[in-house]
């Protein structure tokens, strides 16, 4: 069944028959089949420009089509149409996007479209990325399109006043040029827009479905992806039902297949997706619980095992004996994601530029023991950090080692001792230069459950070069203000990647974003000028040589403390196939098959 | 019965009760092994043993000398170094330390550790960062112990006061008191422990005060209807008619009836707050990252049972439970001693 | 009764206020403004004037509608009821049979005061409410649920049957373990307490048998303690208990304390502190209306 060149050839020809094909496409989406998965921690709700948990992006990026996705087995992460015909056209050096949708994709059924099939057009891009930014909902994705897209922000400024949104108005750089085109017209350069269209919060949503249901929108997520919501039990249970106005999609790779996805990449050959009919989500806390549930065969595929089994699960990076007779698949694979130490630059004990302030810093960052986190703490779930770019995206470099990093106690000292942070009073503590005072206030939040293993590593290595450390348990939430709004001497952090490019982490340390994404509030002025170049280039040999010196500044003046990058694991059981964990994408169910028969061999059901 | 409650108990009293609690073999054995836990916290909180319990001695899990074979590729992890760095030239023309190179690399050879070998064997083992777990398990044993005292003694001392004023008064005294404990009994526990965290900051006096001024409803309630059992009983109407104060009568005559009941409550209230310690530090709650307490690991080992490494949870929880059997045992023993009416069937 | 609400009203609201985290750096989402947060504050009210927000919560109070979660945006009347549903469904249980159990083991202990069987009973119980709850759920989940299959993992299901029969037997046991010694060992003293009454050495001397003075007298006049504590138990079996749902995935109420809590959800605590509030205030009425069955010699007010 060579349906995607089918579905081509009719799509420019008639109409109307692709709706019998879409049909016939999803029919192939196999109800008996029901797939058990898990969530680590309780989802929040489904309205995409609401919500930014990772697990209800999970069931978003199920529901909702954005316009790009991601190539399912490509890596590094590749960006490929969803429900657009092509990659965007580009124009004016990175300034004009135009996108061309494909024709007859339908939204799922909804009492709101009265009994019409509805289908999607540009303007429904046009509106779900007008949603994202309006400022008066918590909108906590308005800063992927906030002071970039022309005339945008003067209709945010508008809507705060009138405290309404007017979704009528027109954005220029924002606009559905016909019913199938949406042109999307930037400020400057920003060769990201892609990423940013391939994200599931930027999927559409229909107006009608927003304006029936109001605050209830919530709980009825009505997209154009390959399932709907049947069931919620909120904090629970979710149950994805295949969506049977779904377009059907074959997957076909784009690039050469790693070999050891080539038995994945088969499975695919003339499977239309999605392959099976329900999917079953339970959230469960307890990492226990989960793995011993998976062990039963309750559940099909776990991802993000908790990494205390993995040792149990995986010794050594190999699977168990146990398992591997079992025939359980697993993999790892690093997450682009980096933990890091905070310090606040404008602090003045931890922050500011001189020498003897950034001696202070590096002794600190040598102090800590990343090869323990790796190994012992994070059983070896997890990579040390030697920049702030993680692997798997645009601009890490493997080569690229940290010229300033190591676990040294003893250059640590050296460091101290030669900035003249002495102990002055005997009492076995260092002072700070001049013999003042000297106490260091790290920022910590323990909720129900966590351990406090970094924390103690962190207070091991501040005892063994005799700086005081006092470490503060604040609430999560005030953490978080505290650290936006730079109250904290130091704090712990973690970033996950929005985007596969290196910009989404230098933003981070680029002054002018101090009170937005910049916690360290780090404001260097040949740092702020390379980062105005690279958010303005296509990736080049240029970019990346720029983002290598960024890397050594980070090093150097130490705004961040470097830690690691996590690897996660993931088991799939022997009936699951299709699985492959996507970096930047969330899970897509539409992927993954079980085979019945196996299931019930195995279990003996 | 009622002589008892106008006679202040007298010396040979607790004489004759030490003695009966000196001839119950079940206090003797008890008393021993609190004796034991007593010395063992003792010794560690003036630094004579366990002083070294944060420090990493071991191999990440090292053996116990019981299960000496056990396979421990963790421990072998654990001794993998990160590399160090090397600093090339392009970092040294960016680095603002770069004039000091030189003085850092001296005194960054004065500065050396010594090289010390880390043990495979340990023992009741070792913990995930290679700490020993027998040192680590006497010190909690002393935080926790230390805990539970205090705050039974904070918490049965506010109940009792309490409880007396309010069943003994009743009235207006008895509104106004009600009222404190059901608006502290309706709070949400975890509300309750945010709020005195966020005000007392933290440390071991934050969790004794924790647990002492929320825990102190149950015998607050318990000796109010006791005392509203008591205060109509004949032998305190009698007081009251010969004109004792209500001072003298809450504490001289009602209290020692019903002191079994408040060193039961004691007795109950420690082993309930070294309970209730493991719940504080499981909820993120519990003591300072350079203290250890029995909760603080058990919140943290919970996980080690599936990989295997069991030591550890055996030892906090063997520590534990005996502690506290004895502590239970030991206390009904000597209700028995101080109320030898309970024998006399 | 009223007093009461106004002061738990008066202490959550100050408590939250003043110790309670700042949602809106939570909703605001990873890129963080100042001028976000001041948005999302003026969203969710805490922009008005303390008066204005008390005076808010009051009403909410009055009507029962404490509108939606901050973080989840659920009605949270409908959370009360669904996860208090759950929690109750779990905790009955564990009361029921914890009343049953420890009130007849403490009548055993009691009668057969000094004995071997006394001291095995009170000795099993203690040694078995020695080890923390925290462990039971982890050794339970993995030696009874998963090594031996006694019981499933984890799980909860749409149908009270069979999360009676099937899911909620091992959080049970479990639980039961940890609660009967405290509530058996203190019963036993109540009994004990009353037998040592002159009463009962009077009934004895007239010829009452054993058994009836046991049955009739003592347990009649120990009620008292035993029924408070029993009773006093029933506001807290809403709430669940955190540890249970976490480990077996049970949606409860407890676990969404915890996380309300975690995620300063203001709506979502206020709604369960008062509700818990009025159940205590029930329980109390409830409690001093059996006193006075139980002993006419209580003179209530």
């Amino acid at each position: 069944m060579k349906l995607k060149s089918h579905l081509r050839l009719i799509n420019s020809l008639i109409f109307s028959f692709l709706a019998v094909c879409s049909i016939h496409a999803s029919a192939a989406a196999d109800m008996k089949k029901t797939l058990h998965f898990t969530f680590e921690a309780a989802e929040t709700g489904f309205d995409p420009a609401e919500v930014s948990d990772n697990y209800s992006n999970i069931i978003i990026a199920n529901i909702f089509d954005p316009l790009l996705g991601y190539d399912h087995l490509a890596r590094p992460a590749k960006p490929i149409p969803n429900t657009a015909e092509s990659l965007p056209e580009i124009k004016e050096n990175g300034r004009i996007y135009v996108f061309k949708l494909k024709k007859g994709i339908y939204f799922a059924d909804d009492p709101a479209f009265n009994g019409k099939k509805r289908e999607l057009t540009a303007e429904d891009y046009v509106y779900s990325l007008k949603r994202l930014v309006d400022p008066n909902k918590n909108a906590p994705w308005a800063f992927l399109l906030q002071g970039k897209v022309v005339g945008l922000d003067e209709k945010i400024e508008e809507a705060k006043k009138k405290k309404k949104f007017d979704f009528d108005s027109i954005v220029e750089g924002l606009k559905a040029t016909d019913k199938y085109t949406l042109q999307i017209t930037l400020k400057k350069p920003d060769y990201n827009l892609p990423y940013i269209m391939a994200m599931q919060n930027t999927g559409a949503v229909a107006r009608e479905v927003v304006e029936k249901y109001g605050a209830d929108l919530d709980s009825h997520p009505v997209g154009t992806g390959p399932y709907r919501l049947v069931e919620w039990q909120r904090a629970h249970r979710m149950v994805l039902e295949a969506n049977s106005n779904y377009r059907g999609e074959v997957y076909k790779p784009t690039t050469e297949v790693d070999p050891r996805d080539r038995d994945i990449a088969k499975s695919f050959e003339g499977r239309s997706l999605p392959s099976v009919g329900r999917i079953d989500i339970r959230v469960v806390e307890s990492g226990q619980a989960s793995y011993l549930s998976f062990l039963n065969g309750q559940i099909d595929i776990l991802i993000r095992l908790g990494a205390e089994y993995v040792s149990q699960a995986a010794p050594g990076g190999k699977l168990s004996p146990a398992l591997e007779k079992k025939g359980v698949k697993f993999y790892s694979e690093a997450e682009p994601d980096t933990t890091y130490n905070l310090f606040n630059m404008d602090d003045p004990v931890v922050g500011g530029y001189t020498a003897d302030k950034v001696a202070l810093r590096r002794a600190i960052v040598l102090s800590y023991n990343n090869g323990k986190l790796v190994n012992v703490l994070m059983k070896r779930q997890g990579l040390i950090a030697q920049s702030p770019v993680p692997p798997g995206i645009t601009g890490y470099d493997p080569a690229y080692k940290n010229p300033l990093g190591g676990f040294n106690l003893a250059k640590a000292r050296g460091i101290l001792d030669a900035y003249g942070y002495k102990d002055c009073d005997g009492d076995g503590w260092r002072e700070a230069p001049g013999c003042k005072p000297l106490m260091i206030t790290y920022l910590s939040s323990a909720s129900a459950g966590s351990k406090r293993d970094t924390d103690e590593l962190l207070k091991n290595g501040f005892d063994k070069i005799g700086v005081k450390l006092k470490i503060e348990m604040t609430p999560f939430p005030d953490l978080v203000k505290r650290r936006q709004s730079g109250k904290y001497q130091m704090a712990g952090a973690a970033w996950g990647a929005d985007y596969p490019d290196a910009e989404n982490y230098m933003q981070l340390l680029y002054g002018p974003n101090k009170g937005a994404g910049n916690e360290s509030r780090f404001d260097f002025p040949v740092f702020n000028k390379l980062y105005e170049e690279i958010a303005t280039m296509p990736q080049s040999d240029e970019r990346q040589k720029k983002f290598i010196t960024m890397n050594r500044l980070v090093a150097a003046y130490a705004p961040w403390g470097l830690n690691a990058h996590r690897i996660r694991t993931h088991l799939v059981q022997p009936w699951a196939k299709g699985f492959k964990y996507h970096p930047i994408e969330q899970p897509k169910f539409m992927y993954y098959d079980i085979d019945l028969e196996k299931r019930r061999a195995v279990l003996g059901e | 019965m009622s002589m008892n409650g106008t006679n202040t108990r007298s010396a040979s009293f607790w004489i004759q009760a030490w003695k009966r609690l000196l001839a119950d073999p079940v206090a003797r054995i008890c008393g021993c092994i609190l004796a034991i836990y007593l010395v063992v916290a003792l010794l560690s909180a003036t630094g004579l043993i366990a002083k070294g319990w944060n420090d990493e001695v071991g191999v990440s899990y090292a053996n116990p000398v019981f299960a000496p074979n056990e396979p421990n590729p963790e421990g072998d992890t654990s001794l993998i170094r990160e590399d160090a760095s090397v600093t090339d030239d392009e970092t040294k023309a960016i680095d603002p330390l770069a004039p000091k190179y030189e003085e850092i690399a001296k005194l960054e050879r004065t500065n050396a550790d010594k090289v010390t070998v880390l043990q495979r064997l340990l023992p009741l083992g070792g913990d995930k960062t290679g700490r020993d777990v027998l040192a680590k398990t006497i010190k909690a044993g002393q935080i926790s112990i230390a805990i539970g005292l205090a705050a039974s003694f904070i918490a049965v001392f506010i109940g009792v006061v309490l409880g007396a004023f309010s069943g003994y008064f009743g009235g207006k005294v008895n509104d106004a008191l009600e009222w404190v404990y059901n608006v502290f009994t309706s709070v949400p526990y975890i509300l309750l422990v945010l709020a005195f965290s966020a005000v007392l900051g933290k440390g071991v006096g934050t969790v004794i005060l924790v647990l002492g001024m929320t825990g102190w409803t149950g015998t607050y309630r318990l000796i109010r209807s006791e005392y509203i059992k008591h205060r109509d009983r004949d032998y305190v109407q009698a007081a009251n008619a010969i004109g004792a104060s209500h001072l003298r009568m809450m504490f001289l005559h009602i209290l020692p009836n019903v002191s079994h009941l408040i060193l039961i409550q004691l007795s109950q209230e420690v082993i309930s707050f070294i309970k209730a310690e493991v719940v504080l530090s499981f909820l993120g709650f519990g003591v300072p990252v350079d203290l250890i307490s029995w909760g603080i690991m058990i919140s943290d080992v919970r996980s080690e049972l599936v990989i295997g490494k069991w030591w550890q949870l055996a030892s906090c929880a063997t520590a534990m439970s005996v502690f506290v059997v004895a502590f239970s045992f030991f206390t009904d023993s000597l209700r028995d001693a101080l109320d030898p009416k309970s024998s006399r069937r | 009764m009223i007093p009461t609400l106004i002061g738990v009203v008066l202490l959550v609201f100050f408590l939250f206020k003043y110790f309670g985290g700042d949602p809106a750096a939570v909703l605001a989402g990873k890129q963080l403004t100042a001028d976000k947060i001041a948005a999302i504050r003026a969203q969710l009210g805490l922009d008005q004037p303390v008066i204005v927000q008390l005076l808010i919560f009051v009403k909410q109070i009055l009507t029962f509608d404490f509108g939606r979660s901050w973080s989840t945006n659920e009605v949270v009347s409908n959370m009360l009821v669904n996860r208090g549903k759950v929690s109750l469904t779990v905790m009955a249980q564990v009361w029921f049979l914890d009343a049953i159990i420890s009130v007849l083991l403490a009548v055993i202990a009691a009668y057969l005061k000094g004995s071997l069987s006394e001291r095995l009973i009170t000795g099993i119980c203690t040694a078995a409410m020695s080890i923390s709850l925290l462990l039971y759920v982890v050794i339970g989940q993995y030696f009874l649920g998963f090594k031996w299959a006694l019981f499933p993992v984890m799980g909860w299901s749409e149908s009270f049957w069979v999360n009676v029969t099937r899911y909620s037997p091992l959080p049970v046991l479990l639980m039961l373990a940890v609660s009967i010694a405290p509530s058996l060992r203190l019963y036993r003293t109540f009994l004990i307490e009353e037998l040592n009454q002159d009463y009962v050495r009077t009934a004895r001397a007239k010829g009452a048998g054993d058994h009836r003075v046991m049955l009739v007298h003592v347990l009649r006049n120990a009620a008292i303690p035993i029924v408070t504590n029993i009773a006093m138990a029933i506001p807290g079996l809403f709430v669940g208990s955190f540890v249970i749902e976490q480990v077996f995935s049970i949606p409860g109420l407890g676990r969404e304390v915890v996380l309300a809590v975690d995620r300063s959800d203001f709506p979502v605590i206020k709604a369960i502190t008062v509700s818990l509030a009025m159940m205590t205030m029930l329980a109390n009425l409830g409690v001093d209306l059996l006193y006075k069955w139980l002993d006419p010699r209580v003179q209530l007010k």
